[in-house]
């Protein structure tokens, strides 16, 4: 049954394949067709599988084969489709699809078109192997794929050095999670002789008492993988540099695909990791903390991907901690209403860029309003959506996590009053980007409209940004449920008022201009703190400061530590040793002969010393 | 001669035949194309001649031979060895200038003495097709009678080969002395009662002579100067029929005498893998001639199979091990297959003895050969997706299972140093450096056959192994 469910990562796999290796003789049309049919083919697939799958929704495993079995331990390959999966894989098709429609118009200019789309379609493939992985190995494929691939992407426009930089470092900070992960996957196989995730969590649970060393471990392992892949303290720094790729990648990254890889990993896992509260305890105020210095962070930004990209690291923050806190369906549902509206948000920041000259500076945008209507009225609905204003998709989740927070123990109403201040902040930044944008004086004129491929992605993403928090999600089954409600009362009043206090306050900062008149705005202090954010928190100096400098110095200065000496000298060893056996190969049949003799009479010397 | 008999030697029966026809034809008419045509023909008629025997089970086919899945499996693989060296050979002999007519009549007789090694249960048949095999092989390794290094490469195999053949006869003899029988089986039986002094040096004398021909440390140190002597199909059908026949007999010998049990054979037999795979990998660091190169890293592969077999011997995670061997063996035949496939293609116009510089940008200049010598080299390597990862992964396991600590590090130490050149090669091959694309590199069609037929053996054996696993643990 469902065995159609191969054809969803296969369709772009293929792709990526043939415009990898052909893709450069191809007319364009042809690459448009496959890089975008593709992805359309695979989103088609799963809307098509959706209603059978519907009419029975039990979990399916569609083995395709057993990658080995030696000695009673097997790996297979195999699919998996519970609740939970469905949802990733309509989010990453649905949503894949549009981003790669709206690429073929954006990227149509660009000389690399078919390199272009086969990374794409490669990243979308590596992404739902990750989500439709039966085990940690496959999954783990698919997470490196989506690292691999986000590496070719925010580095697509090599030529630029800075680019490349950005890549690297988005590679090199993701792999320090990655490491923990695998860390944490050898600790799994080593004690529960299993990849399988299903057989993961039922082992975990018959073998390790909740609480104990061994769950939290491995637990506190995969979360740090998590945190690397979803950009939260203290591995975000990686994801405002991603900015340096096209667009419509940073729309990919952020809203359908790689960021909610960690979301997803704890999700699926969520077995194993209510036996490990203090780590769940870590994952909530981590979320939470990443959520109100991401927000503050993009206050103060200038350009418009890089305020996206803090809002991004922010409103993961926000899922993690629904995760931490044991709101396993109200993350998820953020996940889901964040791709919508994110993706919303970035397209229509790309079409502003595009139409206005690839300038991406808000200080240099205004009056936009008039003139790029489609965009400025995806750009509002995305906001309100981001700032989770009632009646949107965001506020339906957001809100959801903010009365679970406060409903969830003791540490509740703190974690409450940290989400909720940082409601207050995005709201606050999500409309001065509107009134900055588009209100106020024209500064730069648009050269030229977006197309119908740009567009009409836009309008089903502002549609789902509204109405898609009323698609209720079957989560009941495979996530557990908290164990107390969410608040009802004052507080679910008092908090879906603070984004409309945050729109308010960005009316009377930014559009009557009251930030002028603030006078710790303007002070030493004010100027210092802005620029403290818009740097992250400092955050980039710190590392170079703590990790990067003194690895350096001490690289430098330990030139020729023992361990460089030990594996010098077994080179050295090694190559003379080559050396003085390849000078016994003198090509003389005697010295052949007598060498094959010594031996013989070596081997029956061993063996018949001892007549017994 | 019963009908089950019958069967179950049909596959050496329709070679024997093929032979002769083969020869009768070339004594009628020379003409490269029939002759080619009928060896393909008997060799495709030799692998379907193995199907009705499948169902058979163990065939006790005259005191001399037995047919059993061990057999069944080698031989196929063997017969699909030779089907690609003459593929491969069809045009390479014509660009060379040489009689195609004893050129194919020898490659069919040395695979069927290989066919009779690997049917061997008894002294007789086992010397049988060894010489037989051997024979052949000396003359197609100085088949090219204009180039000295051929004729140097032949007579040196023949001068050592018979050395190592006298070793192993007199192994035999001691054998004999020691329990009066030459059959394996009963070997096996009387050894209770035999004289351990003779039959540990009876032994070791028999695995000396394997051993050379397995070119493990120390009966090693012929390989390059035959392999570079030898034309480039020949030593590809050298480097893997040979060495899988003696495998197989070696396999069959161990488990129907159990001389391979014992603490002392074990230690020699460890002694000489260690050897095997610490030399063999050593002396290939650095070299440049290609064929030397593989050369020497058969050596060490061989080193690391015989891991598989010093445990086989020794313990009893037996089956385990045979099934390790016979993976091992599986992933060495096609990948080095595969590599001395590339060599001879790219060796076509003449150059005889490439080195690594002639290859700079060969996937660029011929992405097909390009890429199969690229799999052959990482699946040597032991690179997961590939036959020789499973083929490690196998090996590793059954040490594990062993607690052969020693063994598995050599092969560690091993490996890690082959993917020095083999890594190197690697990037030889995509480094963007057209210098030497004088060489000519036309691949004939039914060459591209057997280089799609090992591109696609290597890739599907390390990313669908399943199916062979479970077919290995249910014959062996």
């Amino acid at each position: 049954m469902l065995s159609q469910l191969i054809l969803v990562p296969t369709f772009p796999l293929l792709s990526a394949t043939l415009l990898l290796l052909v893709g450069r003789q191809m007319p364009r049309p042809l690459v448009t067709l496959l890089g975008v049919g593709s992805i359309g083919a695979a989103a088609l697939t799963v809307v098509l599988l959706l209603p059978q799958w519907l009419a029975n929704p039990e979990p399916v495993t569609v083995l395709l084969w057993q990658w080995f079995a030696v000695a009673n331990f097997s790996i297979d390959v195999a699919l998996y489709l519970d609740q939970l999966s469905i949802i990733w894989l309509c989010t990453i098709t649905g949503i894949g699809f549009l981003i790669h429609l709206y690429s073929s118009e954006y990227m149509a200019g660009d000389s690399d078109y078919a390199r272009y789309f086969a990374y794409l379609n490669l990243f979308v493939a590596s992404m739902l192997v990750l989500v439709l992985a039966d085990n940690l190995l496959l999954l783990f494929l698919g997470w490196e794929g989506v690292g691999l691939c986000s590496y070719l992407l925010i580095g697509f426009w090599y030529q630029d050095s800075t680019n490349g930089a950005a890549a690297r470092k988005a590679f090199v900070v993701t792999r320090a999670g990655d490491a923990a992960m695998a860390l944490g996957l050898f600790l799994l196989v080593a004690e529960l002789n299993t990849l399988d995730i299903k057989a993961v969590t039922g082992a975990a649970q018959a073998q390790w008492s909740a609480g104990s060393t061994l769950p939290t471990l491995a637990c506190a392992l995969l979360f740090i993988g998590a945190v690397g892949k979803s950009a939260q303290l203290p591995l975000q720094t990686w994801l405002p540099d991603a900015m340096a790729g096209p667009t419509p990648v940073s729309a990919l990254i952020h809203a359908a695909t790689m960021v909610t890889a960690g979301i997803y990993l704890l999700a699926r896992l969520n077995g194993l990791f209510v036996l490990a509260p203090d780590v769940m305890t870590v994952i909530a105020w981590v979320g939470v903390t990443t959520a109100l210095m991401a927000a503050f962070a993009a206050l103060t930004q200038f350009d418009i991907k890089r305020i996206l990209a803090y809002s991004t690291i922010s409103q993961l923050g926000y899922m993690f901690l629904a995760l931490g806190i044991g709101a396993w369906d109200a993350g998820v549902m953020h996940m889901m209403t964040h791709a919508f509206f994110k993706a919303l948000l970035f397209l229509a920041a790309g079409a502003v860029i595009a139409c206005l000259h690839h300038e991406q500076d808000i200080r240099r945008m205004g009056g936009l309003r008039r003139t790029l209507v489609i965009p400025f009225w995806s750009f509002l609905i995305g906001s309100a959506a981001l700032a989770a204003l009632p009646f949107t998709a965001g506020f339906a989740s957001k809100d959801l996590i903010l009365l679970m927070a406060w409903a969830s123990g003791e540490q509740g109403k703190w974690l409450w009053s940290l989400a909720a201040l940082g409601a207050l902040i995005t709201a606050l930044y999500s409309f001065k980007l509107i009134f900055v944008v588009f209100f106020g004086v024209p500064k730069t004129e648009p050269n030229h409209q977006p197309g119908w491929r740009m567009s009409i992605p836009l309008t089903i993403l502002a549609a789902l940004s509204i109405g898609g928090g009323l698609i209720a999600l079957p989560l009941r089954d495979v996530l557990p449920l908290p164990n107390y409600e969410a608040e009802h009362g004052l507080v679910a009043w008092i908090s879906a008022a603070i984004p409309i206090a945050g729109v308010i306050a960005a009316f009377v900062l930014f559009q009557r201009n009251g930030i002028a008149s603030i006078a710790a705005v303007r002070s030493n202090l004010g100027h210092w703190l802005a620029a403290f954010w818009r740097s992250g928190w400092g955050m980039d100096t710190l590392y170079d400061r703590l990790l990067v400098q003194p690895y350096k110095r001490l690289a430098h200065w330990w030139r020729h530590e023992p361990v460089d000496v030990a594996v010098r000298l077994i080179m050295w060893v090694v190559s003379r040793s080559h050396w003085t056996v390849a000078a016994t190969q003198n090509g003389q049949l005697a010295r052949y002969v007598t060498v094959m003799v010594l031996g013989l009479i070596l081997m029956l010397a061993l063996v018949v010393r001892t007549p017994t | 001669m019963t009908s089950t008999i019958f069967h179950g030697l049909l596959p050496l029966i329709v070679l024997g035949a093929a032979i002769v026809i083969v020869m009768l034809q070339i004594a009628w008419r020379r003409h490269a194309g029939i002759t080619q045509g009928l060896a393909l023909l008997a060799l495709i008629m030799a692998m379907v001649a193995l199907s009705p025997s499948w169902a058979l089970g163990h065939v006790e086919a005259t005191p001399l031979f037995v047919v059993d899945g061990l057999s069944r499996l080698i031989s196929l693989v063997l017969l699909l060895g030779a089907l690609v060296t003459l593929l491969l050979t069809d045009r390479w002999l014509r660009w060379q200038n040489l009689e195609s007519g004893e050129f194919t009549l020898l490659l069919l007789l040395a695979t069927l003495g290989t066919l009779v090694m690997v049917h061997a249960q008894h002294a007789a048949s086992f010397i049988l097709g060894l010489e037989l095999l051997g024979v052949s092989v000396y003359t197609l390794i100085a088949y090219p009678q204009r180039h000295g290094t051929s004729v140097e490469g032949g007579l040196k195999y023949l001068v050592l080969s018979s050395a190592s053949t006298g070793m192993l006869l007199f192994g035999m003899a001691l054998i004999y002395a020691a329990t009066g029988a030459l059959a394996f089986v009963e070997v096996g039986k009387q050894l209770a009662d035999a004289d351990t002094v003779l039959t540990s040096a009876a032994t070791v004398l028999v695995v000396a002579g394997v051993a050379f021909k397995l070119s493990l440390v120390p009966f090693h140190m012929w390989t390059p100067d035959v392999y570079e002597g030898a034309p480039t199909p020949v030593t590809g059908f050298l480097a893997t029929a040979s060495k899988v026949a003696l495998i197989a007999v070696i396999i069959r010998w161990f488990a129907a005498t159990g001389l391979g049990d014992g603490s002392v054979v074990n230690t020699a037999l460890s002694s000489l893998a260690i050897a095997s795979m610490v030399i063999g990998n050593v002396l290939a660091l650095y070299q440049d001639n290609l064929k030397r190169l593989l050369a020497y890293s058969s050596i060490a592969h061989m080193g690391y199979l015989l891991i598989a077999l010093v445990i086989f011997g020794g313990s009893s995670t037996g089956d385990l091990a045979v099934q390790a061997a016979v993976w091992y063996l599986l992933a060495y035949t096609v990948a080095t297959l595969a590599a001395f496939a590339a060599l001879t293609l790219v060796a076509g116009g003449g150059n005889e003895a490439p080195v690594r510089q002639d290859l700079a940008g060969l996937l660029w200049r011929r992405p097909i050969l390009g890429l199969l010598f690229m799999v052959a080299l990482l699946s040597l390597a032991g690179v997961p997706l590939t036959a020789g990862f499973m083929g490690k992964f196998y090996l590793v396991t059954v040490s594990v299972t062993a607690q052969a600590w020693y063994l598995l590090a050599a092969l560690v130490f091993g490996s890690a140093v082959s993917v020095f050149y083999y890594l190197r090669l690697i990037y030889t091959l995509v480094s963007k450096d057209d210098a030497a694309s004088t060489v000519q590199l036309e691949v004939p069609w039914l060459s591209g056959v057997a280089v799609a037929g090992l591109l696609v053996g290597i890739l599907m054996l390390g990313v669908l192994p399943g199916g062979v696993a479970a077919l290995l643990s249910r014959i062996l």
